[in-house]
């Protein structure tokens, strides 16, 4: 099982907004958001709630799991 | 836009145009009457302007710092900037040791080709100068482009630029390293080759100073982003595994081995340590 995120649809839910923006706002680098949308990383639990309070969702909102 | 780059920019615009035109006048100086600039009267206006030109680089040093530190733009150019400002550095110390030696020319009465160093010194220092200004144009008279950002700035660049440098040092340092094992009957005067090694090192120490004053207020726990924080985990883990038959290399080739072990391993590990970081931030 891997853990899949739903960051690139809020994104663009959210004014299309940039992964720059979306670091900035969290405080993280560009690089962090973007390996985090492709599955390369898996963000901290400090970070996932960030990201979640950002969008107002839930974190299960935002995370799921997937076999794939 | 902050006003202490306005103010910062301002200065430098002074110091530069000043020390701008000393470096013409050298230029045609040197190659006027050497000797007068060495010992006569001219040395007086020499000196004045070296002074002038430290100044002119210390400030823009903190010109560069602030750019960094506050805003985006001028990424290119800053980079750039950082890596003429070594260069303009390491040509004042040229300067300073072509003197020297045309001085002894000059009292032993021998012939001195040094000139063309110190004109090819001089142009360095000139093509940064002109990067300068087109910085200080773009900031000044701009100054709507360049406006300063109050979020957060994670320094991505400059830990991209620092393992950047840490790759072509290291590259450079090895080069000097295997050249220096070839001719092994040099390798009692070996000291003489830490400048060399002390003058590559000199952008990945600039890049690497400035990412800790940039750091040094903040929390240790705030210094990485939490993936740079994994990737430097992951590459130092790399470095500490692949130092093992790294050092059986240099063992094996140098014999009987002398002290260049240690800049190999210095060199060694900064290469596969930035090379590892960069691939993990950049791939993985």
């Amino acid at each position: 099982m891997i853990l899949g995120n739903n960051i690139r649809r809020c994104r663009f839910d959210n004014n299309e907004m940039s992964q720059q923006e979306l670091a900035n706002a969290v405080g993280v680098t560009k690089q962090t958001i973007h390996s985090i949308e492709t599955g390369k990383f898996n963000p901290s639990t400090l970070l996932a709630l960030k990201l979640a309070r950002f969008f107002n969702k839930t974190v299960e909102e935002l995370f799921y799991l997937t076999e794939k | 836009m902050e006003p202490k780059i306005r103010n910062l920019s301002l200065l430098n615009l002074v110091l530069g145009t000043i020390t701008f035109g000393w470096l013409i006048l050298n230029i045609y100086y040197y190659n006027k009457d050497i000797v007068d600039v060495i010992s006569g009267r001219s040395g007086i206006v020499a000196g004045i302007g070296y002074l002038l030109l430290l100044g002119f680089y210390i400030s823009v040093f903190f010109l560069l710092f602030s750019l960094f530190r506050f805003t985006r733009k001028l990424a290119v150019l800053k980079i750039i900037a950082i890596i003429l400002w070594t260069l303009s550095i390491v040509s004042l110390l040229v300067d300073k040791v072509m003197f020297d030696e045309i001085a002894d020319a000059i009292r032993m009465g021998w012939e001195y080709g040094e000139l063309k160093i110190l004109n090819i010194s001089a142009i360095v220092k000139a093509i940064f100068h002109v990067l300068v200004f087109i910085i200080l144009y773009a900031v000044l008279a701009k100054r709507r482009h360049i406006e300063t950002s109050s979020g957060i700035i994670k320094d991505e660049r400059i830990f991209m630029v620092a393992n950047v440098f840490g790759i072509i040092t290291g590259l450079l340092g090895l080069y000097l390293v295997s050249r220096e094992i070839q001719i092994g009957e040099l390798r009692s005067k070996n000291i003489y080759y830490l400048p060399g090694y002390l003058i590559i090192s000199i952008p990945y120490a600039l890049a690497v100073f400035y990412w800790i004053s940039m750091k040094v207020h903040e929390k240790i726990t705030e210094w990485y982003d939490e993936k740079q924080f994994r990737d430097v985990l992951k590459s130092s883990l790399c470095t500490l595994i692949l130092s093992i038959p790294g050092m059986t290399i240099i063992f094996l080739f140098e014999n009987p081995v002398t002290f260049l072990w240690f800049p190999f391993y210095i060199f060694f590990i900064l290469l596969v340590f930035s090379t590892c970081t960069l691939i993990q931030n950049k791939l993985r």
